[in-house]
């Protein structure tokens, strides 16, 4: 069940604020929760469930033996490697396999037997959250749970096993009984839903259909202007596609009590490559800086083995993203970008001229997302060629005209909305006191636009399942 | 106004317009069908373990709630609106907008056939029609292949920038004619005589059939090629129906577009009397129904797309005639059987029971027509396949 599909919007949410807000005490509503959650998961079918109630029962029991052996440091670090082992094969059978398999055989040329395993939705980020929990009780930064039910609140709740934001344990464990549902959260929670519900629907969706189109089309038939805009529609979709789908997560939690932690802060308006990734998908760089970074070392080794951390956490997350050279590729072309602006630029990198420094972070970023979105790496060179006009194709053609033409609102508003004017707007508001007419017109105006939002967002939803037929197909 | 009415009034416009949604779908009736997207509407699934189990009862209550939800056409019309007429988009659903708010398929996706594939192609095509003339003038009967431009093709110089007719399609329409004019098949190409016509409103504004008009002046082509007289203008009485009209490009775009125009119909002044079946059952109306209030579409000649049409006048001094044809048919339909005894229309899109081989055979016909239209000239399914008898996947 996706946060922008019709049963999502209509029957689960209102039902599932209904149900919990209805509920008596907190031990009370946290089973609301994981019962939703576990509707919400079956959705899509019970072999996914079966695989999330054996990932919580690993991690519960792990968690378990961590806390029982933690006076007994050899026993809790045993524990804690079969959790992590347990963890990383789950992830890797059902995920990695075949990639894996396909890469022996690549090399070897021995054809390798795979089982066609149905990858169980969410698995990247619920196993994650498995690992964080594990290594924080290990740790001893959050304690073992003792009821399996917070483990899978915890782990399989339903605001954030889709698409995260990775929370991490330590950030969680108090919220499962000390959080405070009220009508603030409710509201805020309503407003940032309502806004990623736009942000995912209206701008991402139409940037999408761009992208798709200018990826799709044969380099021979694809001009230097298609090709730019294209790369630059998929920099836009993804940006709004998964931060707008984040918005919701965070709406969700809020509306249900839970403080998760932001994955994007205006990423596009970054001045280096390393800024970038401060604010790219926060939760995943926080948990791959905590949890693999400095157990490494971090930098506080030699700049050798610096870079060979560097290297293997950006080579970790580009396959992270996806079983598939092109992710391993993106993943290291990152590590590679932020090795050179670390150890080669340093400091130089403040000098340069802003503008300078955005326009090149942005190019690095286009270009990455070029390799992201390319089925080969064979098949993004060839897209980066024909952007760089190598491959003798027309600067400009019609194609591009009428990409221009067809999104050219979509582009702007993705520009604007890019940047960060509503925090900047907000805080120029709450800066000085208002009146009570001032107030009364900003709360009518905040309705009027979450109302407009939550109409042209409802449209769009329904549309993605417009099947009409030229002739009659009853 | 405190801050704790601010969130009530969030609130109460969040859920409340969630709750508005989800209680209208609730209390209307589940629609059959959407006579928008021309389909059957999902109904509501039955609830089993087992697909509950494989995911199958999520992914069709999903379809069945989407279809079935409060005020499902505004949301697309809406939808449709906003980006078309607001945003003003001249792309969607595979539907362009043309020059003059003419709306047209979009053929961007249109693979372009190598000029050996061409080749090949033309030749087998051709090889069919010979095969068929052979077989028609076994008994002393006559084929006629016409042809015919699409909207698409007749309106190429409205598309806007970044779209366009395929070249290929262009190039293949000359060497279609001149390959029937060696094989010595009798045939029209109604491109040339369209064009005299241009400024008359030949194909509907917004659908991708052709008026009344455009079906008319390919009768009259027909009949004059095949030596005989067509109903002339003024045996017909002619009749511009009221009716709102609904475009099939339209509606693809969620009827986005206001409906300006209006359906013509027509029938003999002189009556004629006639029996006509439609798939073997009796059906003696050329039109749909089309009573005051009614909506219509271009469905209505001759009832839409069927499988086989029979309309017999008893008049056994007159040639019996078989059409073989497309939806572009179906206008024709409506004024071709007043020239002949028995009229016998086809399309084989639809029609199974045998190859259009075997049914010459069966009834040997004194005229045997096929309609063809320009973005088909080379199809060898549907319409194009003659020794076939199987339904296929050209639906338009």
């Amino acid at each position: 069940m996706l946060f922008s599909s019709v049963s999502f919007l209509f029957a689960f949410l209102p039902l599932a604020v209904c149900v919990y807000f209805v509920a008596p005490g907190r031990h009370v509503k946290n089973l609301v929760l994981l019962a939703l959650s576990i509707v919400f998961y079956a959705y899509g079918g019970l072999g996914s469930l079966a695989v999330l109630g054996c990932s919580i029962l690993a991690n519960y029991l792990c968690g378990l033996a961590v806390d029982h052996f933690r006076d007994v440091p050899r026993a809790a670090r045993t524990a804690l490697v079969v959790g992590v082992v347990v963890n990383v094969a789950l992830l890797a059978s059902f995920k990695y396999l075949g990639f894996l398999a396909g890469s022996v055989s690549a090399v070897s040329g021995i054809s390798l037997p795979v089982p066609t395993l149905i990858m169980p939705i969410g698995v990247s980020f619920f196993t994650f959250e498995g690992l964080s929990y594990i290594i924080d009780v290990y740790r001893a930064k959050a304690p073992a749970q003792r009821n399996p039910l917070d483990v899978a609140l915890y782990m399989g709740l339903f605001a954030t096993i889709m698409s995260g934001p990775i929370v991490r344990y330590s950030q969680f464990h108090e919220q499962i009984r000390g959080r405070s549902d009220r009508l603030e959260g409710l509201a805020a929670g309503a407003k940032r839903f309502t806004v990623g519900l736009a942000k995912k629907m209206i701008i991402a969706g139409a940037l999408g259909t761009l992208a798709n189109s200018a990826f799709a089309t044969p380099d021979v038939d694809l001009s230097v202007a298609a090709a730019w805009l294209g790369a630059l529609a998929f920099t836009g979709q993804i940006y709004f596609d998964f931060s707008g789908y984040s918005d919701m997560a965070v709406g969700l939690g809020q509306m249900f009590g839970f403080r998760l932690p932001e994955n994007f802060d205006y990423p596009y308006i970054s001045q280096s490559v390393t800024e970038f990734w401060r604010r790219w998908h926060i939760s995943l760089g926080t948990w791959f800086r905590e949890y693999i970074y400095i157990p490494l070392g971090g930098n506080r080794v030699t700049r050798l083995v610096n870079l060979r951390n560097i290297l293997i956490v950006w080579a970790l997350t580009g396959l992270w993203h996806g079983a598939s050279w092109t992710f391993v590729v993106w993943g290291v072309y990152y590590g590679a970008l932020m090795a050179v602006e670390k150890f080669v630029l340093g400091d130089r990198l403040e000098r340069i001229w802003r503008p300078i420094r955005h326009m090149a972070t942005m190019l690095a970023v286009v270009v990455g997302w070029v390799i992201f979105k390319s089925d080969t790496l064979g098949g993004a060179l060839q897209y980066l060629q024909t952007m760089l006009g190598l491959g003798g194709q027309t600067l400009v053609d019609g194609r591009a005209l009428f990409y221009l033409a067809q999104y050219r609102f979509e582009l702007i508003i993705a520009v604007v909305a890019s940047l960060p004017l509503v925090p900047l707007a907000r805080g120029w508001w709450e800066k000085s006191e208002r009146s009570a007419l001032a107030r009364g017109l900003f709360t009518a105006g905040t309705a009027l636009v979450l109302a407009a939002l939550l109409i042209v967002s409802t449209s769009y939803v329904v549309s993605t399942t417009f099947s009409p037929f030229l002739y009659f197909k009853f | 106004m405190s801050k704790r009415w601010e969130n009530i009034v969030v609130i109460a416009v969040f859920f409340g317009f969630l709750a508005a949604v989800a209680v209208g779908g609730l209390v209307q009736k589940d629609r059959a069908k959407s006579t928008l997207e021309e389909r059957a509407l999902a109904k509501r699934p039955p609830v089993r373990v087992a697909d509950i189990a494989s995911g199958k009862f999520g992914r069709d209550l999903e379809t069945y709630l989407s279809d079935q939800i409060f005020l499902r056409d505004g949301w697309l019309f809406l939808h449709s609106t906003l980006n078309m007429r607001g945003l003003g988009k001249v792309e969607m659903n595979d539907v362009v907008v043309g020059s003059g708010g003419a709306l047209l398929g979009d053929l961007s996706g249109h693979k372009p056939m190598s000029e050996a594939k061409i080749g090949t192609e033309l030749d087998a095509t051709i090889a069919q029609f010979k095969e068929l003339d052979a077989l028609v003038g076994s008994y002393g009967g006559k084929l006629l292949v016409v042809g015919h431009p699409t909207k698409n093709s007749f309106l190429r110089a409205s598309y806007p920038t970044g779209f366009g007719f395929p070249e290929d399609y262009t190039r293949i329409a000359p060497r279609y004619f001149a390959a029937l004019d060696s094989a010595g098949i009798a045939n029209v190409d109604m491109a040339p005589i369209l064009e005299q016509h241009r400024s008359e409103g030949l194909y509907l504004l917004t659908d991708h059939h052709w008026t009344f008009r455009g079906g008319y002046l390919t009768y009259v082509a027909m009949m004059e090629r095949l030596g005989l007289k067509p109903l002339a203008e003024a045996d017909l009485d002619i009749q511009t129906l009221p009716n709102q009209f609904a475009g099939s490009f339209n509606r693809k775009l969620a009827m986005a577009f206001p409906e300006t125009q209006k359906l013509v119909i027509a029938t003999p002044k002189v009556p004629i009397p006639y029996a006509r079946t439609q798939d073997g059952k009796p059906s003696p109306s050329f039109f749909k129904n089309h009573a005051p209030g009614v909506g219509v579409s271009y469905r209505i000649y001759d009832q839409g797309d069927l499988a086989e049409i029979v309309v017999d006048t008893s008049r056994p001094s007159l040639p019996n005639v078989l059409l073989v044809g497309d939806s572009f048919a179906n206008v024709i339909e409506t004024l071709l059987w007043t020239g002949f005894n028995q009229s016998r229309y086809l399309d084989l899109r639809h029609y199974t029971a045998t190859s259009l081989y075997d049914y010459v055979r069966m009834y040997k016909p004194d005229v045997v027509i096929t309609l063809v239209r320009d973005e088909r000239y080379l199809y060898r399914v549907g319409n194009g396949l003659f020794s076939g008898s199987g339904a296929e996947t050209d639906t338009e």
